[in-house]
């Protein structure tokens, strides 16, 4: 049976005069209930449509490379009341930040000051009509007020959008032409009303407008297969990636590529999905939408592969290459062992921030390696650090070798020990005497005498904080697959976010309108001078003391003592004016002088509630 | 052509720390160590300049000239307690003497070890190191090599003349901070030379 296409007005086979006509001629030209019959014969196709849809998903759901990601229902009911309805609504998370609007920002709100409880001004003028969507609608094609012959078709991107589960609207669906409202009544059967944002008591009424060709979470991935891993998060592409990869990672044994499959999905990176595929051309495009991130992309002859540009190309990514099944094409997750990088511990063991960073002409190097206890014979308290560079390795009098390897004194003690015991064929082997020394690399000791041919570097390059969370709490269905006879070295490389405070000082963003009389402030509460105002005595500008305070920002230290600087031997000193005061892990161990404010504490950001 | 060349004048731009030649850099570690006790200290970690002879020496070795291959470090000191390195002329690429006038001198220390490789897959840090041992060092040209002397430059030399010094050819050279020589305690001194092909 071929699948009745999906266009609005409904056509072809679900088409309501077509329906009706081969119903007959008495019912097309004696029965006096025409059109009520062919309302009914197009009710009963769009269920059978509907039905028919829904059997070809979970028929698909057999597969966890075919099952579908959301359900499709070709009419979704919309239920809105008036008193759910909110205006140009401020969310968490929809790239609103702290004080006035960066210029790059949404174009409708740069420059803006947003405040908490009040709606967000368009810089257009216009209004966005919020309304909570039910959880399990994803998407839609577009919003009709009537299934049949529908006076308004909101289109998805045109008129409305998804925003957060936000349904948003450009139009009051309540006073949309000719839709036909509802009034709402309590128990008791009085009037329901609602009070709106400007204590305006109002009576509340539904509107029921229907989502047309919806995308709807049925939890397929999760019911069908997600349960054998105890995923069971909100459906998603990259839920079903994962999924999928796990099965193919169970099914087919622990492959290099099935290993990097699996990481690669849970960053929503898709491997290469048939046997071979030619790369035809690579490109990098930003999709349309305020916000959207720059996508790399990469096209072969039968599928099209993208990735967020932070991942660059895998190094044999090129045109005309030749990729094989499950060979991710970005560098979400890179693996090393020696056969394909003979040296890998020297140069791999590297963040990917680093190695961008790295001079054009040199090669980041990794630092060192701490290896775990377990991992060698003995008994160990805590790691063992062996760094990647030349170090003395010394065989004193006794015959008793020094490696260079740090940890607690009695780990290393015990290790030397460990070496010691062999000294004869070791000292032999570096061509070094009693009350000799040689230079050694202490990593590269480790590797090529012990563990090159045994281990295995799988480098996971996180994007977000976010994949590294799912990841690391689902490894648990990895660990029991790869082999037992190869030691795997999983380096979680974490792309931290850096945390712009801006306008905690040095800027007069905030504007207290409560505070008495108009005026701007640092966010930290000084004034445009980085001063506390007076208080009403005049004799200090502090408000309250910033050693007191419930909560403070300061700047990391990176050493145990940081000296900040404030003029304490200068009595009334000038603002911005030289001065000692000393922080140490942590804590101020003097008072800021009266009449000291945060912006004079150059380094530290004091940051006052109250 | 390379869109990122096209319009860029053709001076270095690179900044006047910056290592003057990509390809080819040495880095050198001096511990000083305790035969009996086995405990060492890292006294010096230091970039090298390579000199004009280690070009020639380069050219030796690619031509397969004999004995082109690294086998010495000079070891320079002085004896004046008053010695002060910031008096010292700054290392070029010509500076391929060591004074032995005074209370200068320098030891020429043969290697301890054959000189190690490192390669690297890729090209992209092949690395050679040179280390010499000093417990009991030679006899010194110049001042006496003594618990007074303070290293303060070292190089690293081919004998072109396997039987002599008169045919030294300097490849490299660093001057540092001096460290006195302390004859209870042993000196090692590693260097390496990395060479790119990227």
């Amino acid at each position: 049976m071929q699948t009745p296409h999906l266009l609005y007005p409904s056509q072809g086979g679900v088409n309501r005069n077509q329906l009706l006509a081969g119903l007959g001629y008495f019912w097309n030209n004696v029965f006096k209930e025409k059109e009520t019959l062919q309302g009914l014969t197009a009710a009963g196709a769009a269920q059978v449509v509907q039905e028919h849809y829904r059997l070809a998903e979970l028929v698909a759901c057999m597969s966890t490379k075919q099952m579908p990601v959301f359900g499709r229902r070709c009419w979704f009911p919309l239920l809105i009341k008036r008193s759910e309805v909110k205006t140009n609504l401020l969310l968490y998370g929809d790239g609103t930040v702290f004080g006035e609007q960066p210029s790059n920002a949404d174009p409708q709100f740069a420059g803006q000051t947003f405040k908490f409880g009040r709606d967000k001004t368009r810089d257009d003028g216009q209004t966005r009509y919020y309304w909570k969507a039910p959880a399990e609608l994803r998407s839609f094609s577009l919003i009709a007020d009537k299934l049949v012959n529908p006076n308004n078709a909101l289109i998805k991107n045109v008129d409305s959008t998804m925003e957060f589960g936000y349904l948003v609207l450009k139009t009051n669906p309540f006073e949309l032409l000719g839709v036909n409202t509802t009034p709402l009544f309590n128990p008791d059967g009085s009037p329901a009303t609602y009070t709106d944002v400007n204590n305006r008591v109002l009576p509340d009424e539904t509107v029921l407008l229907w989502a047309y060709n919806a995308q709807v979470d049925e939890r397929y991935a999760a019911v069908s297969w997600g349960w054998l891993f105890g995923m069971f998060q909100e459906s998603s592409l990259v839920q079903k990636y994962v999924i999928s990869q796990l099965i193919n990672l169970y099914s087919n044994g622990p492959t290099i590529n099935s290993i990097k499959a699996v990481v690669a999905a849970f960053m929503g990176v898709q491997p290469v999905i048939g046997l071979k595929e030619t790369v035809k051309q690579i490109y990098t495009y930003t999709p349309p939408g305020h916000g959207a991130r720059l996508q790399r992309v990469v096209e072969t002859d039968l599928h099209v592969y993208k990735a967020d540009a932070y991942y660059t190309l895998a190094s044999h990514v090129k045109v005309g290459a030749v990729v094989e099944n499950g060979d991710p094409l970005f560098d979400v997750v890179e693996v090393h062992d020696y056969v394909n990088h003979p040296t890998w511990w020297r140069t791999k063991l590297v963040p990917k921030a680093a190695i961008n960073n790295v001079e054009a002409a040199g090669q980041a190097q990794s630092a060192q390696l701490a290896l775990p206890s377990h991992l060698f014979a003995g008994s160990y308290n805590g790691e063992l650090v062996f760094t990647n560079s030349m170090e003395l390795m010394t065989v004193d009098s006794n015959g008793n070798i020094n490696f260079p390897v740090s940890g607690t004194p009695a780990d290393v003690a015990a290790f030397n020990w460990s070496l010691t015991q062999n000294s004869a064929e070791i000292t032999k082997a570096v061509g070094v005497n009693a009350g000799q020394a040689v230079a050694v690399n202490p990593l590269d000791f480790l590797f090529e005498n012990f563990l090159k041919t045994g281990t295995v570097l799988v480098k996971i390059n996180f994007r977000t904080i976010e994949e590294a969370e799912w990841l690391t709490a689902s490894f648990k269905h990895i660990r029991p697959v790869i082999p037992k006879n190869v030691m795997f070295l999983f380096f979680l490389d974490y792309n931290l976010p850096v945390d712009d405070y801006d306008w905690l000082n040095e800027g007069t963003g905030i504007t207290l309108e409560d505070y008495g009389t108009s005026s701007s402030w640092n966010a930290d509460g000084t004034n445009s001078d980085g001063r506390f105002p007076h208080n009403s005595a005049g004799a200090a500008y502090h408000q309250s003391d910033p050693t007191l305070t419930l909560f403070s920002l300061s700047k990391g230290l990176t050493r145990p003592k940081e000296f900040i600087d404030l003029n304490t031997t200068n009595p009334s000193p000038a603002v911005g004016s030289e001065a000692a005061m000393v922080v140490r892990e942590g804590q101020l161990t003097a008072s800021v002088p009266v009449g000291k404010t945060t912006k004079e504490v150059n380094n530290l950001l004091l940051m006052t509630f109250g | 052509m390379n869109d990122e060349l096209q319009g860029k004048p053709c001076t270095p731009t690179e900044p006047a720390d910056y290592r003057a030649n990509r390809d080819c850099a040495g880095f050198i570690k001096i511990w000083q160590f305790d035969p009996k006790t086995g405990q060492s200290w890292l006294k010096k970690e230091i970039n090298n300049t390579i000199l004009y002879g280690g070009a020639d020496l380069l050219a030796y070795a690619l031509a397969g000239k004999a004995n082109s291959g690294i086998s010495h470090m000079y070891v320079g000191f002085n004896n004046n307690a008053s010695f002060n390195i910031g008096n010292e002329p700054a290392v070029t690429k010509g500076s391929t003497t060591f004074r032995t006038d005074g209370d200068y001198g320098y030891v020429r220390v043969p290697l301890t070890f054959p000189a190690a490789f490192q390669a690297q897959t890729n090209y992209e840090h092949n690395t050679v190191f040179f280390t010499v041992m000093l417990t009991s060092p030679p006899e010194s040209e110049g001042a006496e090599f003594n618990d007074d002397s303070k290293i303060h430059t070292i190089g690293l030399a081919a004998a072109l003349n396997p039987s002599g010094d008169n045919n030294d050819v300097i490849f490299s050279r660093a001057q540092f901070t001096p460290i006195t020589y302390d004859p209870a305690f042993g000196l090692t001194v590693t260097w390496g030379v990395r060479f790119t092909a990227i």
